[in-house]
């Protein structure tokens, strides 16, 4: 394997020019963050019909999602072990869901170490495994190449929770 | 200057474990990532096999399931580049084991990605895609032109080798209405030069991209007869990627 970068002088000097135009996209409001407290729980029914259409594309910009609504949560994954899967569903029997978890930020240009899209309408989708991506934060999108909403039920995996105090009496 | 910005041949890899192993074989190797960024897949098949082209040891093996998601992929992400703004990449691409003549059968293979996204637009920069156009296989490449209400520029070029392995090479330019992509397409055996490109895409304004950030080799957003009629075995092979910034790649 051969992998040469040039100088970081080039590298740093290109970099000063931002992202102004960035297909960037925010958690929609609404989503609470999940983290270790959510771990191996399903989170209150979501109604995507509230979100918003942020990308046209997500991951890597190879999926063309054109103005579906995004529902997007953000999701902080360890430090610590990490395991099982999201499972997403939903009671809109002619909701087809799509779900992929971007990283590196929340873009239509994030990759997406994993994504769902195996039933249609009215189907779940199982998201994961998680037990082998990095620590970090990621955002977990449930969107359609249709054009359905609905509520939508997040089953979060396990997710390490923060030691919160301790103390030896 | 001669300066590559990265080299990823599947020969490359396989000599590396040929070296490590001191067997007499070539190995390839079981992961491709690293030293890719990442590897992309979902309903789809991307693993490194014996048997690359022109002299390389392996080569990159993709393949969707058959009625699959739009989002099915299966191929391979770059992440090395930084705002270029000069970025040439070459990389060989083999479609021979699939009957690709309907214009209604088109998968990316290879999409370059902007450090930002043009206005109403999304952050891929050029893509390339593989398609029939009626009675052969040919290559479509869209590229990022502000100027266009599309937003793109776009040029077919049917593959020179239709009976296997394609040599293409891009050099993308970034700039505002001077712009341009030059274009490589030929038969893997054929000598190519730096001053006898295929063609070229000419006076793009592609500002708004800033500039190449990452790239993706492999089969991505494949139509809905693509995904309706071709299945996992159908494969569609890649090659001896590389990408610079200043220095014409060729053969």
């Amino acid at each position: 394997m051969k992998k040469t970068l040039l100088g970081l002088t080039f590298a740093t000097g290109l970099l000063a020019g931002g992202a102004a135009f960035a297909q960037t996209c925010t958690a929609t409001s609404g989503t609470p963050l999940i983290d270790g407290p959510d771990s191996n729980t399903n989170l209150p029914a979501f109604d995507t019909c509230t979100a918003t259409d942020q990308l046209a594309v997500v991951c890597s910009g190879l999926n063309p999602i054109g103005n579906a609504l995004d529902a997007i949560w953000q999701v902080t994954i360890g430090p610590g072990a990490h395991s099982g899967s999201f499972n997403l569903s939903t009671s809109n029997a002619s909701y087809d869901i799509y779900a992929g978890l971007m990283s590196g930020g929340c873009s239509g240009a994030s990759p997406c170490p994993i994504e769902a899209d195996s039933n249609g309408n009215g189907g779940s989708e199982t998201l994961g495994p998680i037990d082998g991506l990095a620590n970090g934060t990621y955002f977990l999108i449930v969107t359609t190449f249709g054009a359905g909403c609905g509520p939508v039920t997040v089953g979060v995996p396990t997710t390490p929770v923060s030691l919160q105090g301790f103390s030896v009496e | 200057m001669n300066t590559k910005m990265k080299t990823l041949s599947m020969a490359v890899l396989g000599l590396v474990g040929f070296t490590a192993a001191g067997a007499a074989m070539a190995q390839c190797p079981a992961s491709l990532a690293p030293p890719w960024t990442q590897v992309l897949q979902l309903q789809g098949t991307v693993s490194s096999q014996t048997g690359g082209y022109d002299s390389t040891a392996c080569r990159l093996r993709t393949a969707l399931n058959q009625n699959g998601s739009p989002a099915a992929k299966a191929g391979v992400l770059d992440q090395t580049p930084a705002n270029e703004q000069r970025y040439r990449a070459q990389f060989i691409v083999d479609a021979s084991g699939i009957t690709l003549t309907a214009a209604n059968r088109a998968a990316a293979v290879f999409n370059v990605l902007g450090s930002s996204a043009a206005p109403g637009g999304t952050n891929n920069m050029v893509q390339v895609f593989l398609r029939g156009n009626g009675s052969a296989a040919s290559l479509r490449f869209n590229v990022g032109d502000t100027a266009q209400p599309s937003l793109y520029q776009t040029v077919d070029v049917a593959l020179p080798n239709q009976a296997g392995a394609n040599r293409v090479e891009i050099d993308l330019t970034v700039a505002g209405g001077t712009a341009s992509m030059k274009y490589w397409v030929n038969n893997v055996s054929t000598a190519t030069t730096e001053g006898s490109p295929t063609g070229t895409v000419s006076n793009l304004n592609n500002t708004a991209w800033t500039g190449v950030d990452q790239a993706v080799l492999g089969l991505a957003g494949a139509s809905t007869f693509w995904r309706q009629n071709f299945t996992n075995t159908n494969f569609v092979y890649f090659d001896q990627f590389d990408s610079r910034r200043q220095t014409f790649i060729g053969n």
